[in-house]
């Protein structure tokens, strides 16, 4: 190691940023040279006078932040309406002129008593949009399961979703599609096939919300 | 209860989970915010409106990063909102400097406590000094101790980028210190001892 590279790795050598190799090599030069061992000396100095330990905060600040998220709205409700208005304004912005057009004469179309059938069909391909898989009477005293997020193994979520949408009879299955945001919610579940269903899904690496229907 | 489930009860509307889980960090954010604002009343203040920040934006935790780089960039980016806050409505440096700068005693004996009171006041004048960027990566690196990756994770930018900023950083910061008489007392103090 010779004055330049030792120069230039200083900072890292003192950060203990440097490999192993390095660090014995400016170890080695610095005891041998005056003059990088003058300019280590000044770094060190001014770097320990940087060093603090935390500052303890006062019993005071627990109590106060505690009582501060006691009187905020639950996270919930928050969250929900918030991530909701994100992705709708989102999705608003990105909508061409030409695809603002075609729904206003969609809906000119359906107004003039055009076949209700195929605007249906084309309704269920917009990029915001509710399915329902079976009527929502079907559910009574039950538990809403809400994925709030997918996760990396998207493709393992996706299929337990499919798995338990057929399997599942007695409630309903909504997904709202936002671009590449998928969102499924599964309602009218029991005690016991919500749990069965968390487990599976954090367990896919995604995160859910249930909340009592 | 390990932090990932408190995290994904937290994000389930528990705020039993997010007072446990915050409790872990408090000391964490108050001492960050404190290094900021170099008072009791502003960490205080802003420290609490971190913790709100935090609470509202748990859902936005995605697990990408670990959930302690993700709470320093929510207090960092919070810290730097309030200072621009403060500068658009005029705050000059003398009220600042009126306010006071509390310096921290701990356990250390009487000398001990003035050198680093002493020590306390100067550093912080002079990070009062330095540019929002500067002072946040001495902030993360020389205070809290954080590595090149951590901080890189938490400001959004790569190794390099860390490693050039910090050294300018630390250059100015010298800079700034060898023009203050002070700082000769305290190399003196600190050789002989």
């Amino acid at each position: 190691m010779n004055c330049e590279l030792t120069k230039k790795n200083l900072e890292e050598y003192l950060d203990g940023e440097v490999s192993s190799t390095i660090q014995t090599g400016i170890k080695e030069h610095l005891n041998s040279c005056a003059n990088c061992q003058a300019d280590y000396e000044e770094l060190r100095q001014m770097l320990d006078i940087l060093k603090f330990e935390p500052v303890a905060p006062p019993t005071s600040f627990g109590e106060a932040w505690r009582e501060r998220i006691r009187n905020e709205a639950p996270i919930s409700n928050v969250v929900d309406l918030s991530s909701k208005q994100i992705k709708a304004s989102k999705w608003y912005q990105k909508v061409p002129t030409w695809a603002a057009a075609a729904v206003i004469l969609v809906c000119v179309g359906t107004f003039l008593g055009l076949n209700q059938s195929i605007w249906q069909t084309k309704e269920s391909k917009s990029p915001l949009m509710y399915t329902s898989i079976q009527s929502e009477d079907a559910y009574e005293d039950t538990y809403q399961l809400r994925i709030v997020m997918v996760g990396k193994q998207s493709k393992q979520v996706q299929k337990i979703i499919r798995d338990f949408s057929s399997s599942h009879e007695g409630g309903a299955a909504f997904t709202l599609r936002a671009q590449k945001e998928e969102t499924s919610t599964f309602r009218g579940l029991t005690s016991d096939e919500v749990k069965t269903l968390e487990e599976k899904l954090i367990k896919a690496g995604a995160k859910v919300k249930i909340s009592k229907e | 209860m390990e932090e990932q489930t408190l995290i994904l009860k937290c994000q389930s509307g528990d705020n039993y989970a997010f007072e446990e889980l915050l409790g872990k960090y408090e000391k964490m954010i108050y001492s960050l915010t404190y290094r900021y604002f170099g008072n009791h009343d502003d960490a205080c203040d802003v420290g609490q409106e971190a913790m709100v920040r935090i609470y509202r934006k748990i859902n936005e935790f995605n697990g990408n990063s670990s959930f302690k780089t993700w709470l320093y960039r929510v207090v960092v980016n919070l810290c730097l909102d309030e200072i621009r806050r403060r500068k658009h409505q005029n705050t000059s440096l003398e009220e600042i400097r009126e306010k006071g700068y509390e310096p921290v005693s701990g356990e250390l004996s009487p000398a001990e406590n003035v050198e680093n009171s002493e020590k306390a006041v100067l550093i912080q004048e002079i990070l009062a000094t330095l540019s929002e960027e500067h002072r946040t990566i001495l902030i993360l690196k020389e205070i809290e101790g954080l590595d090149y990756n951590e901080i890189s994770l938490i400001l959004s930018c790569n190794i390099g980028t860390v490693k050039s900023r910090l050294s300018r950083a630390r250059e100015s910061f010298r800079r700034k210190l060898s023009e203050r008489p002070r700082y000769n007392i305290l190399a003196e103090g600190r050789l002989q001892a």
